[in-house]
């Protein structure tokens, strides 16, 4: 299918959750755009309870029955939301692989490591037999998997954790997909193992240029990561902008408190300038601007209502009614 | 070193594990920690710093005496610390307090928080009324950041960072010399933990209270330390002032762990990426427990275990190689 | 592997040797099968050359020593009622119950599982709901309630059924039944919460983010790690083939090991007692040790400890 240079590969928009745990209902997601171009790195960094992970799992239809969506999620011409289960299932994996937090949980634990990477071949590529075990050794050993062929017959439970991860990448690239999707891939594994996944994954993207959306807390994994980075905070998207406007010119006022509550690991050491007060649940949101209960630069207009993003300058948006004059 | 609050000398502790199975695998040794020593003077702060199962939580439970010793020595306050559960122990307990990770799993969820913190003062008979003790509760609640109407809540009516500074009002109540932090921020968002961490530090300033801070977040351990130990596989590989530490590491472990830490920066500093995992605490190679990882190893390193020495800066080192780099 | 299988082996016997010797303790001292078996009002001298027969004269620790010794070499005793062997008079009952106990636990296997599943499938439907609350009913009715109320509408009201007896396989029905209620819906209930379990696991969702099938996700992910514990229950279910029929064969009158056994510890026919009480804690044993070579098989985690 034909597609112009700059329109995006994927377009979220109004993409909105609510969950419905029965007693009450809960919006998780209010309106989330997000438009990604073939080959992009965007790192998602928010707070637990943020909306990163739920974005994508929405997006693929996986949140189960409890969770209403509503919104856009326009990839290859398609609308994800509400797509029929076949459409879906053509998509994951194939089109867009998604890897989790806990490698080792994520992995069935009475499979084989050989199975589960064939199953998604068999799945994708149509592979079988001896075909599919020479491609899953090699797809273990591209992820750096010492000794494929034997690891194949290990059980997860008889790997560590980075290991188990390098297994789940291999299976996400096993589809050959368009986008990976990590959510949090590195954050239940020590500092050294971390480095080497993500040393990883920027590799394969280097290889293949895999369009690649890496979900973190940690807004040092994700600037050395990506190209541009996408702040959330209570189910939105509060700044979208390249790497470098986010440290040099942060417009949404949690963006520059997160920055300036980060300790650093060389120079002098100053006090560290705490946001206060918590992150609103998501039950009692305050009305406007979520973070207004917590902004240095509060003012009346912000307690009206959700501001809208605006334009800080090409490629860097924010929703913030300041965000203009921060820039300035 | 002079006596400081406290002295922790050669501690080890070793389990007996059975090895490749369930019932008739071979014993082995699990040498969790493995002689490790250190100094903590009042009103500073040692930061112990390592991946898991280094050890950093096992030497903690060691220095409050939650655990025996399989040898070794703690003085607390010159004191030889007595046995787990003896009553002087439980004496000594008012001097040194604990923090975890996980402030909700620290507190009952069935008792309203201000309670909880007022529960050491009976425990150790201090106070002459339940009003006394209300009104200390009252004040230490104030000087950890919370209000009043804090007092009656109950723990899930609480954020995660409130938590935090619940368990610490509980620990500090007592009028502690020494509290033991083990990840203390860990389970907080990124938001909350800037608060705690300066919360901490404002506690010391005004208390003189000495830490041991344990984390895996080098830059928190940075931000708070006066000192920092980096341990690997039960023992400490170097030891020095944070700064000079974080910014030239001797020991090659420190290096990979310095050079693991991804900064929110675009200057992308060349990293230093190590093969493998850890091996774990049962299989500890020969010679220095570093070398199959390290990328510097020499043929004595698989063979001599390298002690903690000086370096002319004052770091100590535990590596073969570092005074000639 | 041997040296587990030898170890759960030795743990067995020593199973076996506690409920056999604690069975003989309780019986002799509950009370007198002379005076029992006997007649009331048999002579003196009658009871005593009955006990001296049966070797009851002797003081317990010596009964217990000689029954111990001929125990090993495989001689458990004869009936004090009918004078045959107690083994043999017990083996004859054992095809009649076990063909009530065996298409019982069929019958638990076949309605409990498939609808826990379902049930687990569905969760907080209608369907979940009316099957949880069957499954209360099904496992807190005690079965002779539940037998006294299906020979009621089958037998009594409607006349379909005989109520007791032996003969063909329309006998059986209502005992099977009955038996197979209260085991289906355990296992209902267990594979549920085992279901609910496994499906709120990571790899459900990775294995679905891989692009699998629901269907797919639910028979070739969730299925087997949803086993692991059910195997557990129905290995249990197993062990209680010989006796767990016990209520349910007096009711129906059906002449199987628990009837026999029932009549066997009302007359202190001791022999009898003790040998039911060894095969069922045999088969008690043999199935725990058939559960966890089976576990091991189906759950990797058990096979080897991480490297």
């Amino acid at each position: 299918m034909f597609r112009s240079a700059d329109q995006p590969l994927i377009d979220i928009r109004g993409l909105t959750v609510d969950f419905d745990t029965g007693q009450r209902v809960v919006r998780a997601l209010h309106g989330v755009d997000l438009a990604i171009t073939s080959g992009e790195s965007v790192g998602l960094v928010g707070e637990s309870g943020s909306g990163k992970s739920v974005t994508w799992l929405a997006a693929l239809g996986l949140l189960g029955g409890q969770a209403r969506i509503r919104g856009e999620v326009r990839f290859d011409g398609r609308n994800l939301v509400g797509a029929p289960a076949r459409d879906l299932e053509a998509v994951r994996g194939a089109r867009i692989a998604m890897i989790f937090q806990d490698p080792a949980s994520s992995l069935n634990p009475v499979y084989r490591i050989g199975r589960q990477l064939c199953e998604a071949l068999a799945l994708h590529r149509g592979l079988t037999g001896t075909a599919a075990q020479a491609e899953a050794t090699r797809l273990l050993d591209r992820v750096g998997i010492a000794d494929a062929q034997h690891r194949l017959r290990d059980y997860p439970h008889e790997l560590s954790g980075g290991m188990n991860q390098r297994v789940m990448i291999a299976m996400a690239l096993a589809g050959q997909p368009e986008i990976l999707v990590a959510d949090e891939p590195t954050t239940a594994l020590d500092a050294t193992i971390q480095a080497q996944i993500l040393e990883l994954l920027q590799e394969i993207r280097r290889d293949s240029a895999m369009t690649l959306v890496l979900i973190s807390h940690d807004l040092g994994v994700v600037a050395e990561n990506t190209d541009r980075v996408c702040v959330m905070y209570a189910g939105r998207i509060v700044e979208d902008a390249p790497i470098d406007a986010i440290f040099d010119r942060p417009a949404h006022p949690y963006t520059s408190g997160l920055l300036a509550a980060l300790p650093e690991l060389e120079g002098p050491r100053r006090r560290l300038v705490a946001i206060p007060g918590v992150v609103p649940e998501p039950w009692n949101l305050p009305r406007g601007c979520s973070f207004a209960p917590r902004c240095p630069r509060v003012e009346t207009a912000c307690e009206a209502g959700m501001p809208p993003s605006f334009q800080v300058e090409e490629g860097h948006r924010a929703a913030c009614l300041r965000a203009g004059s921060l820039v300035a | 070193m002079s006596a400081g609050l406290l002295e922790a000398s050669d501690l080890v502790r070793h389990y007996q594990v059975r090895k490749g199975g369930r019932l008739f695998g071979e014993n082995a040794t699990l040498r969790a920690v493995d002689g490790v020593s250190f100094s903590l003077q009042p009103g500073r702060t040692l930061g112990l710093v390592g991946e898991s199962g280094c050890g950093k939580t096992t030497t903690a439970r060691l220095v409050l005496g939650l655990l025996p010793l399989t040898s070794g020595e703690i003085r607390l306050e010159g004191e030889v610390l007595p046995a787990t559960q003896s009553k002087r122990w439980r004496d000594l307990r008012r001097v040194m307090q604990m923090v975890y990770q996980n402030p909700l799993a620290a507190l009952d969820r069935r008792i309203e928080v201000g309670r909880q913190v007022m529960e050491p003062l009976a425990i150790h008979g201090i106070g002459k009324s339940k009003a006394e003790r209300r009104d200390r509760a009252m004040a230490i609640l104030e000087s950890v950041g919370l209000q009043a109407h804090h007092f009656i809540r109950y723990p899930h009516e609480l954020s995660g960072g409130q938590r935090q500074r619940i368990v610490l009002a509980r620990a500090l109540i007592l009028e502690p010399r020494l509290l033991v932090c083990d990840e203390p921020i860990s389970a907080l968002d990124v938001s909350i933990q800037a608060q705690v961490v300066n919360l901490l530090l404002d506690l010391q300033a005004k208390m003189g209270l000495a830490y041991l801070f344990i984390s895996h977040d080098l830059r928190m351990v940075r931000q708070v330390s006066h000192e920092v130990a980096v341990m690997y596989l039960g023992r400490i590989v170097e030891r020095g002032d944070p700064d000079r530490l974080f910014t030239a590491p001797a020991h090659p472990y420190t290096q990979a762990l310095v050079s693991a830490i991804p900064v929110a920066t675009r200057t992308r500093r060349q990293r230093l990426i190590l093969k493998g995992d850890p091996p774990n605490s049962v299989d500890i190679p020969a010679g220095c427990a570093f070398h199959a990882r390290c990328p510097m190893a020499v043929a004595r390193c698989r063979s001599e275990t390298p002690a903690l020495r000086a370096l002319e800066d004052g770091r100590q080192v535990a590596c073969h190689l570092a005074a000639a780099s | 592997m041997i040296g587990f299988l030898a170890h759960r082996l030795l743990r067995a016997l020593l199973t076996i040797f506690l409920v056999v010797t604690f069975a003989f303790f309780v019986l002799r001292l509950s009370g007198d099968p002379a005076l029992l078996i006997m007649s009331v009002d048999a002579p003196p001298e009658a009871v005593a050359a009955f006990r001296k027969a049966w070797g009851l004269d002797q003081p317990i620790w010596m009964q217990y020593g000689a029954f111990v010794v001929h125990a090993l070499t495989g001689e458990l005793g004869n009936s004090m009622r009918d004078g045959r062997p107690a083994i043999q008079l017990v083996l004859e009952k054992v095809p009649a119950t076990l063909a009530l106990t065996v298409p019982a636990l069929v019958l638990k296997i076949a309605i409990g599982v498939p609808a826990g599943i379902y049930a687990a499938l569905r969760r907080n439907s209608f369907a979940d709901r009316l099957t949880m609350l069957l499954s209360v009913a099904g496992f807190t009715m005690p079965s002779f309630v539940l037998a006294l109320l299906l020979v009621l509408v089958f037998s009594v009201q409607l006349g379909w059924l005989p109520s007791s007896g032996i003969g063909g396989v329309v006998n059986m029905i209502l005992p099977i039944i009955t038996l197979g209620a209260a085991g289906a819906a355990i296992l209902a209930r267990f594979t549920r919460s085992a279901m609910l379990e496994v499906l709120g696991q990571p790899y459900i969702r990775a294995a679905q983010a891989k692009g699998l099938s629901w269907r797919r996700v639910v028979t070739e992910h969730a299925l087997p790690n949803a086993a692991i514990p059910t195997t557990t229950i129905i290995g249990f279910m197993i062990g209680t083939l010989i006796a767990g029929a016990v209520v349910v064969e007096s009711v129906f009158a059906w002449p199987g090991i628990g009837r026999l056994l029932v009549v066997s510890v009302a007359s202190r026919d001791l022999a009898v007692v003790q040998t039911i009480l060894l095969l069922v804690a045999a088969t008690m044993v043999v199935s725990n040790i058939v559960v966890d070579v089976v576990y091991g098989w189906i759950d990797p985690r058990m096979r080897t400890a991480p490297k």
